[in-house]
């Protein structure tokens, strides 16, 4: 299963190039022009591998973005690498200390962000493939939804 | 720093980029905003409009780095705080040496890399490497 990347870009020209790079490695590219179109896919579709995120966005800025993000049941443990041309290190400490998962600067270069994201996505179990990992932990079974198993563990959780 | 779209080459006194087949389109539509951009910022910089000369280098600056035009980077930045500062003078200095970034290229089809792609002769002053 490929793993499904959400970029959060307004710049076209930066989110055009992060598409044809990312879908050269073998992602799925799910895309949001704004703060406000990225807010509404949290909660809508399901939640990608990987968020990347570009702070300054119209409409709802990036840390309020990564703020929803972080508490929406299903999308908390979402990686999200804020993508910046910023590199003040203060607000690189205030991105990480927001949620962010990783901070890379926009002159880091596409390979070196490519690096950051295979690195996340190799130490956590992204949503995208748990599907798949159960389907193949279990044989026979239906692969079971992130959204199912949190529902699932919230009920025994009100139970006990 | 190292770009999947591009590589950076220095021979002969000259300062080519040598950009991959599939990312040809899209650098050459990238190079294209930043020239329109250029003369958005003129343009703005002759109303006084700082605002959307801070904008306009502020994108610019986080494109220049996705692309790997770190010169445009660089500069867009100076750019940037100075519109802040309602610096005009600073502005006037550096719009003219972004713009040939953007417009005086030369492309030529060649092998240097790969057998297929492009490289471009840049213009870029006193590129820091």
């Amino acid at each position: 299963m490929k793993h499904t990347i959400l970029v959060v870009e307004d710049e076209q020209d930066t989110a055009e190039l992060l598409k044809r790079i990312l879908e050269r490695e073998g992602f799925l590219v799910l895309q949001a022009k704004d703060g406000r179109q990225a807010s509404a896919l949290i909660g809508t579709v399901r939640p990608p591998s990987l968020v990347l995120l570009n702070l300054v966005v119209p409409y709802v800025r990036g840390p309020e973005v990564l703020k929803r993000l972080r508490h929406h049941p299903d999308w908390k443990n979402i990686p999200v690498i804020v993508v910046s041309a910023d590199n003040y290190e203060p607000d690189i400490q205030q991105a990480l200390s927001e949620g962010a998962t990783a901070y890379v600067t926009k002159q880091k270069g596409s390979v070196g962000l490519l690096q950051a994201m295979k690195r996340i996505l190799s130490s956590t179990p992204a949503q995208g493939r748990i599907a798949a990992n159960v389907a193949s932990a279990v044989p026979g079974k239906e692969p079971v939804s992130m959204r199912r198993r949190l529902q699932s563990n919230q009920r025994k959780k009100r139970a006990a | 720093m190292e770009h999947a779209q591009l590589k950076w080459i220095v021979t002969q006194g000259k300062e080519l980029v040598h950009i991959d087949a599939s990312f040809e389109l899209l650098v050459l539509k990238f190079l294209t905003n930043r020239k329109n951009e250029v003369v958005t910022m003129q343009e703005a910089l002759t109303a006084q409009d700082f605002e959307t000369v801070r904008a306009v280098a502020q994108r610019m600056n986080g494109a220049g780095g996705s692309y790997g035009f770190d010169r445009i980077t660089e500069i867009s930045a100076v750019v940037e705080q100075a519109a802040k500062t309602c610096d005009s003078s600073t502005i006037e200095c550096h719009l003219p040496v972004l713009a040939p970034i953007s417009t005086g290229s030369r492309w030529s089809t060649t092998d240097v890399f790969e057998t297929r792609g492009t490289t471009h002769e840049t213009h870029h002053p006193g590129r820091r490497r």
